[in-house]
């Protein structure tokens, strides 16, 4: 049996429902600074916020990499193989590269607001 | 907002079908709803109802969680107001009797609801009383376990194990004859407790027994091959052809019936699966097979294998676990079943010949010990049908186990409202 691209979107959605609302709240907050910053002065110091940025999503990456055996009520001896390894580092990379676009906009604005 | 779901229907964007057919659907659990939303979303005028007395929802594949103490109960309590459209008509009731001659269905309130089409999905009855000296109350005193049928049963089944963990002794893991929900949960049972004593370092205080009315631990001939090796490696000892037929608590003696004659074994843990059936309303009724290994077996429903048809009567269909077909008894099948249902419903309205096809899909993660799982996935000819290729059926990996637990979940809601 295949899994449909409806599917796999529905199974998504459903599991993030229960975080809708921290959810909606993070994406309001991440807008309101991406406005504040479109409106604010120029130039952005973009480069300025992508270094402080990196720092953080990479700290989110150590994090998911390190919890993610224990929130699942496992430990890494349960991990085996590629597989298991490959799905860890994929899910690590993918928090880490999540948290630092988030954050981005928000170290640009914690850098001009320390201008 | 939340009523559209993610991007709704983008991908099917079907004219719905005009219709006044009056569509009763009988069981309000995975398969119940996840057809009352797919039919009500595929039509437009119709009428569908829906019969069921229970008004919490259980999610049922948790349970093996809870019982071993990964979950808590309240994890897999939902309501099925939650996931049932407004446009469904809800009749709080048992279904008493199914009078298909009559195209209709009388509740235990006597209330008689006529029907053009009718779907059965009332799940399947565990027959507690099939095990001499065995009642639902005894679950979780003197050494009872017993996973099936409520996160109540589940949750003195965990007491009962970490009582059993604490002083080690003699456990008896069962498995009864013919169809059961989820043919794994005996296993991975099994498997659960064994794995959390040797966490726990009490391994050398306890031994194992699964007693198996059969001669198989599992219907896949290769996963029955590699668990035939896998149990006697882990201290496991298998009794083939062991049927447990009563069981007397006070003494914590179970009996067995087999080839040689009656066997009794003493336990300190116990983990009864009693035989499983349809409803009485389904066995009794001249819907349900009326010889044959499913007459047998549980008088399961009779469909066609295929379409999931009634045979005799073809303004009915089936779904769920009430359904008499080879395999088949997991909420991975509903998912599979649903749909077929759905197109051979619209194509009966529609006076065609319906296409939809059940090729025998099912599937769950076969849980080994606390964070390793198999992905098992098969199909009518026992042939393993992977939904991810990248996966083995054949390995033992985190992976799957992540899936249980922390996945699945959404993944049967989204069944549940008929997007997935
Ligand atoms: C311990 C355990 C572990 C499991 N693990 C897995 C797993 O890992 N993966 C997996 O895919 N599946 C698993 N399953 C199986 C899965 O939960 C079931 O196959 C699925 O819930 C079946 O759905 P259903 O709608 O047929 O039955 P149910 O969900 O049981 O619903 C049946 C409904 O019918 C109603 N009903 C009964 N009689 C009548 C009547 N006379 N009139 C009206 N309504 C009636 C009941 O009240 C109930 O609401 C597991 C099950 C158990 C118990």
């Amino acid at each position: 049996m295949n899994m449909s691209l409806s599917s796999l979107f529905a199974i998504l959605f459903e599991n993030l429902r229960p975080f809708f609302w921290p959810l909606a709240v993070l994406l309001l907050l991440e807008l309101a600074v991406l406005i504040r910053l479109w409106m604010g002065p120029r130039p952005l110091p973009l480069r300025r916020g992508l270094a402080l940025a990196l720092p953080i999503g990479a700290l989110a990456a150590i994090a998911v990499f390190a919890l993610a055996p224990a929130i699942t009520q496992a430990d890494f001896g349960a991990l085996s193989g590629w597989l298991d390894w490959g799905f860890l580092m994929m899910m690590a990379l993918g928090a880490g590269v999540l948290v630092m676009f988030l954050a981005w906009p928000w170290a640009v604005w914690w850098r001009l607001a320390r201008a | 907002m939340w009523a559209l779901g993610p991007l709704a229907g983008w991908d099917r964007a079907e004219a719905r079908l005009k219709t006044s057919a009056r569509i009763v659907i009988a069981g309000a659990g995975a398969a119940g709803i996840a057809l009352a939303n797919r039919l009500s979303r595929a039509l437009e005028g119709a009428s569908i109802t829906i019969v069921d007395a229970r008004e919490r929802h259980l999610y049922q594949p948790g349970l093996t969680l809870v019982a071993n103490g990964y979950w808590s109960s309240e994890k897999v309590i939902d309501r099925n107001e939650r996931f049932l459209p407004s446009t469904v008509r809800w009749v709080k009731a048992a279904v008493a009797e199914f009078d298909p001659d009559a195209n209709r269905i009388v509740t235990e309130q006597g209330e008689a609801i006529p029907y053009d089409f009718l779907c059965v999905a009332t799940g399947l009855k565990v027959d507690y009383a099939s095990v001499e000296g065995m009642e639902a109350g005894l679950i979780g005193r003197n050494g009872i376990a017993c996973v099936y049928d409520n996160p109540e049963h589940a949750g003195r089944s965990w007491e009962a194990i970490r009582a059993f963990a604490e002083k080690g002794g003699k456990a008896i893991f069962t498995r009864p004859p013919g169809g059961i929900k989820c043919a794994g949960a005996p296993l991975k049972m099994a498997m659960l407790v064994e794995d959390r004593l040797r966490r726990e370092g009490a391994r050398d205080r306890a031994h194992f027994h699964y007693a198996v009315a059969g001669k198989g631990l599992f219907s896949q001939p290769e996963i029955n091959e590699f668990l035939k090796k896998h149990f006697p490696e882990r201290g496991i000892d298998i009794h083939w052809e062991h049927r447990l037929v009563a069981i007397d608590p006070a003494r914590k003696i179970a009996s067995f019936a087999t080839p040689a004659g009656r066997v009794e074994m003493d336990y300190d843990l116990i983990h009864v699966v009693p035989k499983m059936r349809a409803p009485d309303a389904l066995a009794n009724s001249p819907l349900a097979w009326q010889s044959g290994e499913f007459a047998d077996d549980g008088r399961w429903l009779e469909v066609d294998r295929h379409t999931l048809r009634h045979p005799r009567y073809p303004n009915v269909f089936g779904a769920g676990d009430c359904v008499g077909t080879p395999i088949g008894k997991t909420a991975a099948t509903v998912k599979a079943h649903v749909p077929v249902v759905v197109k051979n419903l619209l194509a009966a309205i529609a006076d065609r010949e319906g296409e939809g096809r059940f090729n025998g899909y099912t599937s769950y993660p076969l849980l080994i010990g606390r964070g390793r799982a198999i992905l098992v996935e098969f199909d009518y000819e026992l042939k393993m049908v992977p939904s991810f290729s990248f996966i083995s059926p054949y390995e033992i990996h985190w992976l799957p186990w992540v899936m249980k637990e922390k996945l699945l979940h959404g993944a049967y809601e989204a069944v549940l409202r008929g997007r997935a």
